[in-house]
């Protein structure tokens, strides 16, 4: 990871954020065994 | 029925000369009251263990006058997966005991600080040099990765100082601030004014997630059972006296008998028995939620180990216990640098925004971030991205640098309140460790067996 540079990058000033990202509804949750078939 | 935590009071010796002693720790020390033996207390600890307790609560008196002893305790139960809590006033965590207890899975550190200032913390304590000597162990314990939780005792004198004490503690980059009221047993049931300004507390605690994002500030009340399930009526666990008494809790007085000469799961089984001893349920009815301790006809720390199958005291015992005088240690001194709150909260600033990160065990790919540890994944924006690459390894004032150059147009005041934010994001989460964790795993949780009396 690195720092973007200011040509690069969107000038306004975000301040830090450190989202949680849910995983659950992610590729894992279609392997075999884990679909659920429309009756 | 298993106990689902233990108390240990390994020592009624104590540096300090609190005025409102819940444990009555300085008069024990003046007529030096004698404690079990390290071979009685490794006993213990392994009947505890044996017993299947959860989780473990290491206390005094200040445990670490025993240092060896209270280290090999804190190992032992560590190593057997035991999660387990110092209560401390840091006066004696050097780097050596820094990192004995950096090396554990599941310790958390409770550190007493009761003003923002030196001033404030050392007359309450009764001893000068007390505040530097705690935030100095803060500063150790965070420095390696083990949690710490100021435990800030609120009177009439230090309360004046709480929300300056709480801004310390985030500058500090301390885990969380738990508000203690006094607790009116021990010295403290002698006599003083212990009131306090009860809902300007909770208010701060209610509001303290918008100023102080990431430290919880937590307003305890001294209930046994927060964070177990309400139905459950028999005690948690036993608590062990420095005399080898076990009672059910700091704040009820009697004993279901002796560690050593019963054992303490002949103990625990006479408390699941006995806990609800009529005479015993009125004396609880009597002390309502906090509890008028210092009125009643047995009060806990005053009135010693009383046994719960004569569940009274002598008017003599108590008279006794009165008089006893406990003189302070404070001595006249120059005011330090610490002596105001600008002072105090710089030389707090100074420690966090010079404390070492490095990386934690994780795998980037573009803005998510994957813990090795936990699975866990996480998304970082650009800045947030900036402070970890400037804290691997690196400091806050590291990544403030960084963010300087990248948003010239911020003020350096606003990047470092952000910077210190962010890191105690990703160190919550262990993206980064302090640089001298022993481990990449992260920090485990605190205790929920709280047993703060």
């Amino acid at each position: 990871m690195r720092i973007p540079m200011p040509e690069e990058q969107d000038t306004q000033y975000e301040a830090p954020v450190v989202e949680d990202v849910d995983v659950s509804e992610g590729p894992s949750s279609v392997a075999p065994g884990n679909l659920s078939i429309p009756a | 029925v298993q106990p689902v935590g233990v108390k240990l009071e390994l020592t009624h010796a104590c540096n300090l000369r609190c005025g409102f002693c819940y444990t009555d720790s300085p008069r024990h020390t003046l007529a030096r009251t004698p404690d079990l033996s390290d071979d009685d207390w490794l006993a213990i600890v392994d009947e505890a263990i044996a017993l299947g307790v959860l989780e473990a609560v290491i206390t005094g008196g200040e445990p670490l006058l025993r240092r060896d002893l209270t280290l090999e305790v804190i190992q032992r139960l560590d190593a057997a997966g035991v999660g387990t809590t110092l209560n401390t006033n840091g006066w004696f965590v050097d780097d050596v005991v820094a990192d004995r207890l950096a090396a554990c899975r599941g310790l958390s550190a409770f550190i007493s600080l009761d003003g923002a200032t030196a001033a404030t913390h050392d007359a309450s304590r009764g001893v000068p040099g007390g505040w530097a000597r705690a935030v100095a162990a803060m500063d150790r314990l965070l420095s390696r990765g083990v949690p710490v939780r100021i435990v800030h005792v609120v009177t009439p004198d230090t309360q004046p100082e709480t929300e300056a004490l709480i801004e310390l503690g985030w500058q500090l980059g301390v885990s969380s601030v738990q508000m203690t009221p006094v607790v009116p047993t021990g010295a403290a049931a002698r006599g003083g004014d212990w009131k306090i300004d009860a809902p300007r507390l909770r208010r701060i605690s209610d509001h303290a997630g918008a100023r102080w994002s990431g430290m919880p500030v937590l307003m305890r009340t001294g209930s046994l059972g927060d964070g177990m399930a309400p139905t459950r009526r028999t005690p948690l666990g036993p608590l062990v006296r420095p005399s080898g008494a076990v009672r059910i809790e700091s704040v009820n007085p009697f004993s279901f008998g002796h560690a050593r000469r019963d054992g303490l799961a002949g103990c625990w089984d006479r408390i699941v028995e006995g806990f609800d001893a009529p005479e015993l349920m009125a004396w609880d009815r009597r002390m309502g939620v906090m509890g008028d301790y210092a009125k009643q006809d047995v009060v806990p720390y005053l009135d010693e180990d009383v046994p719960a199958e004569r569940p009274s005291t002598t008017q003599a015992a108590r008279a006794a216990a009165l008089a006893a005088p406990v003189p302070a240690k404070t001595e006249p001194r120059e005011p330090g640098p610490y002596a105001t709150v600008a002072g105090a909260l710089a030389h707090a600033r100074k420690l966090g925004v010079a404390r070492g990160y490095r990386r934690g065990a994780i795998r980037v790919s573009g803005e998510h971030v994957r813990v090795l540890a936990t699975g866990a994944i996480s998304r970082l924006n650009a800045s947030a991205a900036a402070v970890l690459d400037a804290c691997s390894p690196g400091t806050a004032a590291d990544a403030v640098t960084a963010l300087s150059a990248a948003y010239p147009e911020q003020s350096p005041d606003r990047l470092e309140r952000d910077v210190r934010e962010a890191i105690r994001s990703l160190a919550a989460r262990a993206i980064l460790r302090p640089a001298l964790a022993g481990s990449d795993a992260p920090a485990t949780a605190e205790g929920t067996v709280d047993l703060p009396y």
